[in-house]
């Protein structure tokens, strides 16, 4: 086959062009550090990357509302443990001033300290977290107790997605826990009866609300326990979204971006083959038959 | 890929005028007996910049004149009578332009198809109409229907100021052109109080019921039975791998291109090489004619001398 020197220009260029791509596909690939710079480099890995990400902002999401679902229940559960500690001091106060011995005017005084009491639990019960009065159910916009002890929230119970379309129990049932509903104690009222008998230097009164503030107490630790319950969950699963956000990153890392080392290699070989194409392009068009008979 | 659409039709439509000013030249040239090697030549290199833009081919006919024809058969130039080749919005195609061959004996324009044409033009509209319009339209219709899906759900629930929630995006009235335009609608971002998470219009701030359901449209189904994520990978993986076969078959054209221009150069190209030693021959041949020519002469003197 006949070879012109137009062929041999044109090879010589196509040649050039095609290092000069590849060489400048390795520098993108190097600058940029990702494999995957277009759909076309590798359409299945571009496709998986689009899910991977959704996956990653997804996983974020659920961490973020676990991370906040855990820090309202330990809100929660403080309240719970200082109420607690308001009931077991009425205990006290009640087996103490049930006793006989005591004078009206003792009675008096610890009825006093019934009414501090009462302020107390019915601040621990109003406690709010953020912009949400925790123990209201779903009418957390407003305490959920007046100031009459008397409960103005509902029955809702909060949720919070510990796994894509999984959910757990982020909020306590104030209605059960506090004020009676469903066969239990009303707690604040149990407070009020108590400093009405002390007050009245009734002591068979004071004894007869040491049933009431025991099932208070079983009902506030009750309580807690399904908190501790559901704080350990949602631990659980912000440690477990942290995980699969690693998880995730170390995926789409290995699906789109660039080997360092390979990716410099790359570069270096393609610099190579630039030069040596190059080389070879000027000692070949250098070589000609009308330069030899000069 | 408009613009180059439009920059590759002027300049065909140059290319056209010139070919047929030369075709009438050559043959002026040719009839009175002379061969017109430049304009030949001139005439070569333009042609094959009308294939690489358009894909006609040359088709020669008895009085020495080229005509182009384009693959789909439509005929671009005879002799020195030019088509020419304009654009026009095709509004169903998102305003896209159509190329619309004007015949030269004044006939009805013809809307050329992807089909109808290759080279540089053809290959921009298999990418403009092919890969990337579907593309273009699988967003559409994902972004129109995610839009839709939300807003349905934001509408029927309840915001904090208990009436029922507005749109939460705003995707415009249909499919088509929806991936450009949807964006959040404004008075929600403005507000967050507008994104009707409740359930209930009882005065519930902190039902949540329906902020749930929002969230789980993200998984649901939509037109094409694939939620948004999966719609939007399968999209992103056609297009690549579209456009990874492409870059395939571009590398095999070239180098089926490159193999037929070295046969073409092979036959038909100058060879400084041989050209030399034809040249030396020549040379060479002449020089020994000299000779041959000083002999004979020196000869003949030999002779007239003796006789005289």
């Amino acid at each position: 086959m006949r070879i012109t020197e137009a062929t041999l220009y044109q090879r010589t260029l196509d040649s050039a062009n095609t290092a000069m791509a590849n060489l400048a596909r390795a520098q993108g690939e190097v600058s940029t550090g990702l494999r995957v710079q277009a759909p076309g480099d590798d359409p299945q890995a571009a496709g998986m990357l689009v899910r991977h990400r959704f996956d990653q902002a997804r996983t974020t999401a659920i961490q973020s509302g676990a991370q906040r679902a855990t820090e309202e229940l330990n809100a929660a559960d403080s309240a719970l443990g200082s109420l607690g500690t308001t009931l077991a001091r009425a205990q006290v106060l009640a087996t103490q001033f049930g006793n006989d011995t005591y004078t009206a005017s003792d009675r008096a005084a610890a009825a006093a300290e019934v009414d501090g009491l009462f302020q107390q639990g019915l601040a621990d019960l109003n406690i709010r977290f953020g912009d949400r009065f925790i123990f209201g159910g779903n009418k957390d916009n407003q305490t959920p107790f007046g100031d009459n002890g008397v409960y103005r929230g509902d029955a809702g119970i909060r949720q919070v997605e510990v796994a894509p379309g999984v959910y757990e129990q982020s909020s306590v049932r104030a209605d059960i826990m506090a004020a009676g509903a469903g066969g239990g104690v009303d707690v604040l009222q149990t407070l009020k009866d108590l400093a009405a008998a002390l007050r009245a230097d009734d002591s068979g009164a004071v004894r007869g609300t040491l049933s009431g503030l025991s099932d208070a107490c079983n009902q506030i630790s009750t309580a807690r326990s399904q908190v501790g319950t559901s704080v350990n969950i949602f631990t659980s699963a912000v440690d477990t979204c942290a995980s699969q956000i690693v998880d995730t990153k170390q995926v789409i890392g290995e699906l789109g971006d660039a080997d360092v080392m390979d990716a410099s290699s790359r570069l270096s070989l393609a610099q190579y083959a630039l030069n040596a194409t190059l080389t070879a392009a000027k000692q070949t068009l250098s070589f000609s038959l009308v330069d030899l008979m000069k | 890929m408009d613009s180059s659409i439009t920059a590759a039709v002027q300049q065909v439509n140059a290319s056209l005028k010139q070919v047929g000013d030369l075709n009438r030249r050559i043959s002026v040239i040719e009839a009175s007996g002379s061969q017109p090697t430049d304009l030949l030549d001139k005439r070569h290199n333009l042609m094959d910049e009308v294939a690489n833009l358009i894909g006609a081919t040359q088709v020669p006919d008895a009085y020495g004149n080229v005509s182009l024809v384009l693959p789909g058969g439509t005929t671009l130039l005879s002799a020195s009578s030019a088509a020419e080749l304009v654009l026009q919005a095709d509004t169903p195609n998102k305003g896209h332009l159509d190329v619309v061959f004007t015949p030269a004996d004044g006939s009805a324009k013809v809307v050329l198809r992807q089909t109808d044409l290759g080279g540089q033009i053809g290959g921009l509209l298999a990418a403009r109409d092919g890969a990337l319009g579907k593309a273009s339209t699988d967003l559409d219709s994902l972004a129109y229907d995610f839009g839709t899906t939300v807003n349905a759900q934001n509408r029927a629930g309840y915001t904090l100021y208990g009436t029922h929630g507005g749109d939460v995006f705003n995707v415009g009235p249909a499919a088509f052109g929806a991936a450009a335009v949807i964006a959040s609608d404004p008075a929600l971002t403005g507000d967050p109080s507008l994104i009707a998470a409740s359930g209930t219009d009882t005065g519930i701030p902190g039902d949540a019921t329906n902020a749930q359901a929002l969230v789980a449209t993200q998984t649901a189904p939509l037109s094409n039975l694939l939620d948004v994520q999966k719609g939007l990978a399968k999209i992103v993986s056609d297009f690549g791998t579209a456009s990874a076969d492409a870059k395939d078959a571009a590398s095999f054209d070239k180098s089926v291109l490159t193999n037929l221009e070295n046969a073409r150069a092979s036959t038909s190209g100058v060879s400084m090489d041989d050209e030399m030693v034809a040249l030396l021959q020549t040379q060479h041949a002449f020089e020994a004619l000299s000779k041959v020519i000083n002999t004979a002469a020196a000869l003949l003197q030999t002779l007239i001398d003796l006789k005289t």
